[in-house]
């Protein structure tokens, strides 16, 4: 089988001067060469913003979890303190109360005023450890509670 | 019984390959003179592939040139001695820049309205006058089929290429290329009719 393509087909002539043309040209190949180096900077310069960022979007979201994590520790160590101040205010209530019913039932007058200066400090006591108690908050607005009808007078934790 | 593989490059003539491995060294030395007979040696084959892919534009010109200074540039790096012949990756080289110009201006090709070189004269003025009616209807059926199949046609029936060559220098699986060949094939002899046969 024969195909005489270029006799169907003819493919056009070269032009004489052509390979002294690719000559010239090629020889004039290293002017180029800047050119790729500008293409490789702006190839570059995109990547190198886009790693920035991302470092730096990095070491922010690492500062974030740092501070969350100092914050939630100060929170448990108000929460301890506020545990702590509650136990020795009920304490101290309840010693008022030890000491308000044995003046009650005290016979002397001697034994009576003891225990009435006694009272008095005790009510002075756990009024202190109430304000400490009011003042130890965090800083954020105490939430609205319902009032509570069996609150004794002076309990801090009754507004 | 198996067969011994084949490598791409046994089909090829031991003097064609010396000579591109010659010219291919000098060319690397910068040699003036071998890169002139470098050019010399294989502007035919890509002229008349960016043509016949492209038409008779004035592009196909400035296309080769930048062929071979693209060529010229990377001819270090290419291996002479490996299974890529110096004309194929020359095609390839072809093929791509001739796929950028298409993307960058797509346009139809217009049909190539050159004269004949050197017609054979030996078969008479009627004979001419029907080669080049039959060229006329072959380049304008060409043109109607879509760039890879025209390409893909222009590099195996006319080129003479293997499949495994088309498939290389398109980047496109074996698979792909046979089938672009056999739809151009197929278009052609629907378009063409009885001067498809002739053609064959």
């Amino acid at each position: 089988m024969t195909r005489p393509w270029d006799e169907i087909w003819p493919a056009p002539e070269v032009p004489s001067e052509f390979a002294l043309n690719v000559l010239v040209a090629s020889a004039k190949e290293p002017t180029r060469k800047p050119r790729r180096l500008i293409w490789l900077l702006a190839a570059l310069i995109p990547c190198m913003l886009m790693a920035t960022g991302l470092v730096s979007l990095h070491a922010h979201q690492s500062e974030a979890l740092k501070r969350a994590a100092i914050l939630e520790a100060q929170r448990k160590d108000t929460e301890e303190r506020l545990r702590r101040l509650q136990s020795d205010f009920e304490m101290a209530n309840r010693k008022e109360q030890e000491l308000a019913a044995s003046l009650a039932n005290a016979k002397d007058e001697a034994t009576r005023s003891k225990l009435q200066a006694e009272l008095e400090r005790q009510k002075k006591a756990t009024a202190a450890v109430g304000r400490t108690i009011r003042g130890s908050g965090s800083g954020r607005p105490t939430p609205l509670r319902a009032k509570n009808k069996n609150c004794s007078p002076g309990d801090p934790f009754c507004d | 019984m198996t067969a011994a593989p084949v490598s791409p490059t046994s089909s090829i003539p031991p003097r064609h390959r010396e000579i591109d491995i010659a010219l291919v060294q000098s060319c690397r030395l910068g040699n003036p003179l071998a890169i002139q007979a470098f050019v010399q040696h294989h502007q035919q084959l890509v002229f008349a592939f960016l043509s016949r892919l492209l038409g008779s534009e004035s592009v196909v010109e400035d296309l080769a040139q930048e062929v071979f200074v693209r060529a010229l540039r990377a001819l270090p790096r290419f291996d002479i001695l490996g299974p890529a012949r110096v004309s194929t990756w020359l095609l390839t080289i072809a093929s791509r820049l001739a796929l950028d110009e298409k993307r960058r201006a797509p346009r139809k090709p217009m049909s190539i309205g050159l004269e004949p070189r050197s017609m054979a004269d030996n078969n008479g003025p009627e004979a001419q006058h029907h080669r080049r009616e039959l060229g006329r209807a072959l380049t304008n059926a060409v043109y109607t089929l879509a760039h890879e199949q025209r390409e893909a046609f222009i590099l195996v029936e006319i080129h003479g290429l293997s499949m495994e060559e088309l498939a290389d220098i398109t980047s496109v699986p074996l698979g792909t290329a046979k089938a672009r060949l056999s739809r151009a094939r197929e278009r052609l002899r629907e378009l063409l009719g009885p001067l498809w046969e002739e053609l064959r």
